[in-house]
Order: structure tokens, then sequence, then C-alpha cells
């Protein structure tokens, strides 16, 4: 087997599970979807490896082309977020109902929040991606989306005060 | 949302549980990596592969066939560890058989018999070292192989002898051929090892007490020494022949050179030539009888030139 490809095998290993979690929590928790997304983007990168600069990290550059696939996702398949099956995910993070039941409004908040506050807040806290790393991923200075995450949090927070004009019982 | 304040909101989010992907879509995932891998793989060695012309592609794969090929043989030709039931042997064979045939004048024929004579012998000795260690079901099977080795080197020994009667009638055609004697030395060295290695063949089988190879050295020693001596009796008988022969030759030799010159004369020189007839049974002197002759054939070559002037 030649170096690239088993470089990319390694790099499959390490951003696997990433890629799964960037597609289960923007797809409503549909577990067998997010695998058949995973693995449509490690095929499709894979196809596309050789264009790939080494030089450069790998993380931007497979998060870009799972962002595109999502994209074209929703584009074809029109498919609504459902997030009714939130809560067994959540078991870890909150132990009682009430808590679970909370998470489960603010993923649907977030999901009804403008694309470029919900895409920041999305790397961030779902992806758990740091502000140097979403600065990559978005081809943008670093200080500009700690302003804009910081921004968007606000927006977050508003909404989930009530202050927002956003309405809840729409999501 | 009361629960959910803005302080616990971001650990909250932070604290979502990292989804893992399944070991069996794990897999399914890899398979489809690897089998694509496999076929793009494939896919640039048949571009590679289809550019080369297919002369030069034939070309090389014979050249590598005969590279595999040339290699395995000299390696079975040349090693002495090549012995029966080794998977080279029957291609170290196979490579005698090719020196046999072209060995075409009898002093080939001598020097490769011979050489496959002593390589035989060679084999027989190592096949009774790995006798010393093996099992006695192999034991058996090893008994076999030597007696077979020691037959064939009989064999090839009396083809050697028979090719050098042949070398000798040569040598008796045609007095003097030096490679005729080179041939009879390195005969005589090669007789010398045979006759070691049977000795060695002798001592393992003492020790193995195999009465059965005990016999067969002692009927090779005796077919060779037969052989040998049979050949040294006609090679005697030959030698007296030959002597007789060369006297007659050089007799006959003796007797016509005066006969051409009192041809070539007889038309100019009525003067009948001497009677110079002598009994074969009597000792020649030829050198003297030579210049005897050469004595008259001057005087004749100066009668006829005296003549004709």
């Amino acid at each position: 087997m030649s170096k690239d490809t088993n470089s990319y095998i390694s790099y499959y290993n390490e951003f696997k599970d990433k890629i799964y979690h960037y597609f289960l929590y923007r797809i409503g928790l549909d577990k067998p979807l997010a695998e058949d997304l995973t693995s449509e983007v490690f095929i499709k990168a894979f196809k596309n490896f050789s264009s790939f600069d080494k030089t450069k990290k790998f993380q931007p550059w497979i998060y870009m082309i799972a962002h595109n696939h999502l994209v074209n996702h929703y584009k074809s398949a029109k498919q609504t977020v459902s997030l009714d099956d939130v809560a067994p995910y959540l078991g870890d993070s909150g132990t009682q109902a009430e808590t679970r039941y909370e998470m489960n409004r603010v993923l649907r908040i977030i999901d009804s929040l403008p694309e470029s506050d919900r895409d920041i807040i999305r790397f961030k806290f779902i992806d758990g991606l740091a502000s140097r790393e979403i600065s990559e991923l978005l081809g943008r200075e670093e200080g500009a989306i700690r302003t804009q995450l910081s921004r968007s949090l606000h927006k977050l927070r508003g909404i989930i005060n009530g202050n927002s004009n956003l309405n809840e019982d729409n999501l | 949302m009361a629960n959910l304040n803005m302080r616990n909101l971001v650990k909250k989010l932070s604290s979502l549980p990292q989804a893992k992907l399944s070991r069996r879509a794990d897999f399914k995932i890899k398979f489809s990596l690897y089998r694509l891998m496999f076929l793009s793989s494939i896919e640039k060695m048949s571009v590679s592969w289809k550019m080369i012309p297919l002369l030069t592609r034939g070309l090389s794969f014979a050249a590598i066939i005969l590279l595999i090929f040339g290699t395995s043989s000299v390696y079975a030709y040349t090693s002495d560890t090549v012995i029966p039931g080794n998977p080279l042997y029957p291609l170290k064979l196979a490579v005698e058989k090719v020196e046999k045939v072209t060995a075409i004048t009898p002093a080939a024929q001598v020097a490769v018999n011979e050489k496959l004579s002593d390589r035989r012998l060679k084999e027989a000795v190592n096949l009774s070292r790995t006798k010393v260690d093996a099992s006695p079901e192999n034991s058996e099977k090893i008994s076999q192989k030597i007696e077979n080795s020691i037959t064939a080197a009989i064999n090839n020994h009396q083809v050697a002898v028979e090719a050098k009667n042949k070398e000798q009638e040569a040598k008796n055609n045609f007095s003097e051929n030096r490679n005729n004697q080179v041939t009879s030395i390195y005969v005589q060295e090669n007789d010398q090892a045979q006759t070691n290695y049977l000795n060695q063949i002798k001592k393992f089988a003492e020790t193995s007490q195999d009465q059965r190879i005990l016999d067969k050295v002692d009927e090779a020693h005796q077919e060779m020494n037969k052989s040998n001596n049979d050949y040294e009796l006609k090679k005697g008988n030959d030698s007296s022949n030959n002597e007789k022969q060369n006297n007659n030759n050089e007799y006959n030799n003796f007797q016509d050179k005066p006969n051409r010159k009192s041809e070539r004369g007889q038309n100019r020189i009525s003067s009948s030539t001497p009677d110079l007839s002598i009994p074969l049974n009597q000792n020649l002197d030829l050198p003297t009888s030579l210049n005897i002759n050469l004595d008259i054939k001057d005087k004749e070559g100066g009668a006829y030139k005296e003549n004709n002037d």
C-alpha cells in the first residue's frame, strides 16, 4: 500500500468520530443517516485526497467536505431536522428529565438561529473545536471568530430568556 | 428555562455526549475505503502496464522466467547439496543430460562421464551423512538412494571407459594428440577421487552397519577396477599393435619411396632400382634405412637431372 493511502487511513481513524458527531447533531440525531453521511464524506475525501495540500491541516479540509456534503444533503432531501429523539442521547449530561428537556429546547433554538450563528455555536460547543480551528475551517481571523461567537451566544441567551424576536413556539 | 441559565448553558452545551461511530459502521466504511484503494491501485497498474509495448512486455516476462529458471539451474548444477530428494535435483539431472548430449568427441565424453560419476559418488557421500541422523523409515529410503547413486556412478564410469577406448582408437589413428594425454591424466586423477569417495561411503556404511551399501561399494570397486583393467589391457594390446603398425608404416614408406622415384624415372632411366626388401621380423634401424633411402633418392635424382640435362 502506498504512503498516501496509509496516511489517509490514519486520518480516517483520527477524524471518524468527529465527523460522525458533526453529522449526528445536525440531522436530528439520526444515527443510521449520520453513519451514511460519514461514510460518504470519507469516500469523497479519499477520491479527492490527491488535491489535498499535505502541508496544511487535515481537519479544516475534512470539515469543509462534511459541511458541503451536509448542505447538499439538505438540498436534495429537503429534510426537516427533528430533534424528537434527542433525549436518549443526553442521558449522560443530565440526570433529571427536566434538564434533558431543556437541552432539547436549547438544541432546537440553536437549530433555528441564522446560519452564521448556528454554525459557530455548533462548531464551538457541539464539535468542541477551538476558536483557532474554527477560524481555519471558516477561513476567518481568530479574533473575528471570538467576536462572532460572543454575539451568537448573546443572541442565544436572548432567545432563551424570551427577549428575542424568534418565536419559540414555531421551533 | 429557569434551570438553564446562561451560566451553565455553555457548560451544558460543552458536555453534550460525544458520539462515537459504531464498530459495524466503522468496519463498513473501512471496507469501502480499502476496496477503493485496491481498485485505484489496480487501475494505476493497468494503465502503466498498457503503456509498455506488447513486445517489451513479452520480453520482460521471458527475461523474468529465464532469470528464475537460469539461477535455479545454475544453483542446482553447481551445488553438491542438491542431492536426490531435493526439489531442484530433477533440474540438475536435466542440465547434466544436456551436457552429455553436447559432449561429441571421445575426449569430451570421457571428461563429462567421469565428472558425473564423480558427482554421483559425492552425492552418495552426502546422502550417507544425512542417513546418520535419519529415522529408521527414512534410513531405508536413503539407503536406496545411495545404492542408486553408486549404480549411476558405475554406469557413468563404464561409459567413460568405453569413450576412452574410442579415444585410444583415435590415438592409434593419429599417432600423437596432446588432448588425449591431458584426458588420460585427468582420468587417472578422477579414479583416485572416486576411490576416496567410495571409501568414505564405506566408512559411513560400516558405522551404520548397512550391509547393502557395503556390498554395493564392493561391487563398485570391482566394476570400476574391471573396467580400468580391461582398458589397460586393450591399451597394452593396441600399443604393441600400434608399434607393429608403425613399423609397417615406416617399412612401407621405406619401400614405397624408391618405387615412386623409379616410376617417375622409368621412361628416362634404364638402370633398375636396387632390391632393398627386408624381412619384417628383422630389427630395423629406421633412421639409417631412411638415410639410405634418401641417399638413393639423391643419387637417382641427380642421375635423372644429369640425363635430363
